[in-house]
C-alpha cells in the first residue's frame, strides 16, 4: 500500500475525517470506470461506488493494509455490487446517462460521426459485457480495464491462478462471441 | 494438445502470463501454424475493444462533481444518527467508527433492513477452508483454515462455532476463540433433531453480510420425530453452487446431514432453518456472527 493512502488511513483513525475525502478523491474516477463495465450500468455504477466508500470508511479500523487499500475497496465494491437486489429498471446507455447526469455532449464538430460511433461501440461492447456470468465479466473487467496481472486478479477474486488463466480464456472467448452477434444483430 | 489448452495458451501469451518454456512452445505454435497467430489476434481485438470502450466510458461518462461531497455527508449524517442513538439505545450502540478497544453489539434490524426488508431472511455465511470434522465424537471442529484474502490466504474467513444440538444454544465466548488455535469443540447431541450453529464472519473479508446466502425459512415448527433422522437441507437461492459447496463441508462435520439440490418444488423442503444476525466488534477485528438452526422435519 502506498505511504500516502497509509498516512491518510492513519489520520481517519485518529479522528480527522475528513482526511478520508482524499481517498475518495484519488480513487472515485478509476473505481467509478471499472464498476460501469462491470454492472453495465453508470447509475448502479454510482450507486454503488458511494456505497462502498461509506463502507470502507466504517470499516477502516479492520482494514489489515495486507493489500492496497484499492484492492480492498474494489472487493467491498463487487460484493455490494453482488448482493444488491437489482430493480427491474432499464438500464440506461452511456448516452443516456449522460443527458441525465447532465452531462454536455462532447463537441467534436470535425468528427461527428467518429464520436457517434465511438459512443455506440461503447455501448456495444458494454451490452456484451453484461452477458457474460459475474465471473466471468469480473476477472474480464479486472484484467482488460483495472490491467491486473494473473497474480493481482488472483488476490482480488481469491482464486488460484490457474483458474483465472482458464476463465479468462473463456470469457475472452465468450465475449468474443457475443460481440459478433451484437454487430450481426446491428 | 487439446485445441482449447492452445487456446488457453495463446491468451496467457497475450497476457505476458507464460513462463519462459510455456512461451518458447507457443511461439514455436504459432510459427508452425498459422492458424495460432488468428486466436492471438483475436484475444487481441478482443482486448482492444474492452479497452477502447474503457477510454470512450472515461471520457463521455463521468461522475457528477457532487459525488465526493455526497459521500462525505452520508458519512457525517451517519456518525450524527449514530450518537442520537447512543443516548437512547440500552444495549445497542452503533458506530461507523470502529473502536478496537471497546465491545459494541449492532441491532440485527440494522442489518435486516439494509437488506431491503425481506421479512425471514436466512442467511448463511460461508466460504471457509480447512475445516475438520472429528467423526468420532461426532463434534463440529472449529475452523481456522479457510480462503482468506491476499496475504491471510491461509487464515479463515469463517470460523464455524458449533453450538449443541439443542434448541437453546449454549455458546462459546468467541473472543476466547483461538482462531488459529486447536477446535473449538462442543458436544452435539447425535439424538437431537435439530442443530445449531453459529458461525462468525470476518467482516474484512465479507464487509456485507447480505452477500450470502439465502436460505428459505418457511416454519419454526419443532418437528415431532421418534428417530433421530438425518436433517436434510434444502437450498432455495441463486447462489446454489456456493451454497451447496458449503452444505458438503457442513456434511463432513457432522455426517447425518444430508444435502439436496433444490428441486424447484417447495414440497420437498424438509428442513427448516432460521438465523440470527449480529455484528460484533471484538479486539480481533469485526465479525458477523449467524446463528443458524436447521431442524428435521
Amino acid at each position: 500500500m502506498s505511504n500516502e493512502d497509509a498516512s491518510i488511513i492513519e489520520q481517519v483513525l485518529a479522528g480527522d475525517h475528513s482526511a478520508f475525502g482524499e481517498l475518495v478523491t484519488t480513487y472515485q474516477k478509476r473505481l467509478f470506470n471499472s464498476l460501469i463495465h462491470a454492472l453495465g450500468c453508470p447509475e448502479e455504477a454510482e450507486d454503488v461506488a458511494q456505497e462502498a466508500f461509506v463502507k470502507s470508511f466504517s470499516k477502516l479500523a479492520t482494514f489489515k493494509q495486507n493489500s492496497s487499500f484499492y484492492t480492498w475497496l474494489y472487493r467491498i465494491a463487487i460484493n455490494i455490487a453482488i448482493s444488491r437486489h437489482r430493480q427491474k429498471k432499464p438500464r440506461h446507455s452511456l448516452d443516456e446517462y449522460r443527458m441525465n447526469v447532465g452531462h454536455e455532449p462532447v463537441d467534436d464538430s470535425s468528427q461527428p460521426d467518429r464520436n457517434l460511433n465511438l459512443v455506440e461501440r461503447a455501448d456495444q461492447v458494454n451490452a456484451a459485457l453484461q452477458l457474460l456470468s459475474d465471473e466471468h465479466r469480473s476477472i474480464i473487467v479486472l484484467r482488460e480495464i483495472e490491467n491486473l496481472d494473473y497474480e493481482a486478479i488472483s488476490d482480488m477474486l481469491d482464486l488460484p491462478v490457474g483458474t483465472v488463466r482458464s476463465r479468462l480464456h473463456r470469457a475472452r472467448n465468450q465475449l468474443r462471441g457475443y460481440l459478433e452477434q451484437l454487430v450481426i444483430e446491428k | 494438445m487439446n485445441s482449447n489448452l492452445n487456446e488457453e495458451l495463446i491468451s496467457a501469451y497475450f497476457d505476458g502470463e507464460l513462463s519462459s518454456s510455456e512461451m518458447v512452445r507457443v511461439e514455436s505454435m504459432i510459427s508452425a501454424q498459422p492458424e495460432w497467430q488468428a486466436v492471438y489476434d483475436r484475444y487481441a481485438e478482443v482486448s482492444r475493444s474492452l479497452k477502447e470502450s474503457a477510454a470512450v466510458t472515461a471520457e463521455h461518462v463521468a461522475l457528477p462533481s457532487t459525488f465526493l461531497d455526497s459521500v462525505m455527508q452520508t458519512i457525517s449524517n451517519s456518525e450524527i444518527e449514530m450518537s442520537d442513538s447512543d443516548a437512547s439505545a440500552q444495549t445497542v450502540t452503533v458506530s461507523h467508527r470502529s473502536n478496537s478497544n471497546t465491545n459494541r453489539f449492532v441491532s440485527l434490524r440494522t442489518l435486516i433492513e439494509a437488506v431491503g426488508g425481506i421479512a425471514a431472511i436466512v442467511m448463511i455465511a460461508l466460504l471457509w477452508n480447512g475445516t475438520q470434522s472429528d467423526p468420532d465424537s461426532n463434534r463440529l471442529a472449529d475452523n481456522s483454515g479457510g480462503p482468506g484474502t491476499g496475504e491471510n490466504r491461509k487464515k479463515s474467513d469463517v470460523r464455524m462455532m458449533s453450538v449443541d444440538g439443542k434448541k437453546k444454544a449454549n455458546q462459546k465466548d468467541p473472543a476466547k476463540n483461538d482462531p488459529d488455535g486447536g477446535p473449538a469443540n462442543v458436544d452435539v447431541d447425535p439424538g437431537a433433531t435439530s442443530r445449531e450453529f453459529s458461525i462468525f464472519v470476518d467482516q474484512a473479508v465479507r464487509p456485507q453480510i447480505d452477500r450470502f446466502w439465502i436460505m428459505s425459512n418457511y416454519e419454526l415448527d419443532a418437528p415431532e420425530k421418534e428417530d433421530a433422522s438425518p436433517v436434510n437441507v434444502l437450498l432455495l437461492d441463486a447462489k446454489r453452487q456456493d451454497a451447496i459447496r458449503f452444505l458438503k463441508q457442513l456434511k463432513k462435520w457432522d455426517s447425518q446431514f444430508q444435502v439436496f439440490q433444490d428441486s424447484g418444488s417447495k414440497t420437498n423442503a424438509n428442513w427448516l432453518a432460521a438465523t440470527q444476525i449480529e455484528e460484533i466488534e471484538q479486539a480481533e477485528g469485526s465479525f458477523w456472527k449467524l446463528r443458524i438452526v436447521l431442524i428435521a422435519r
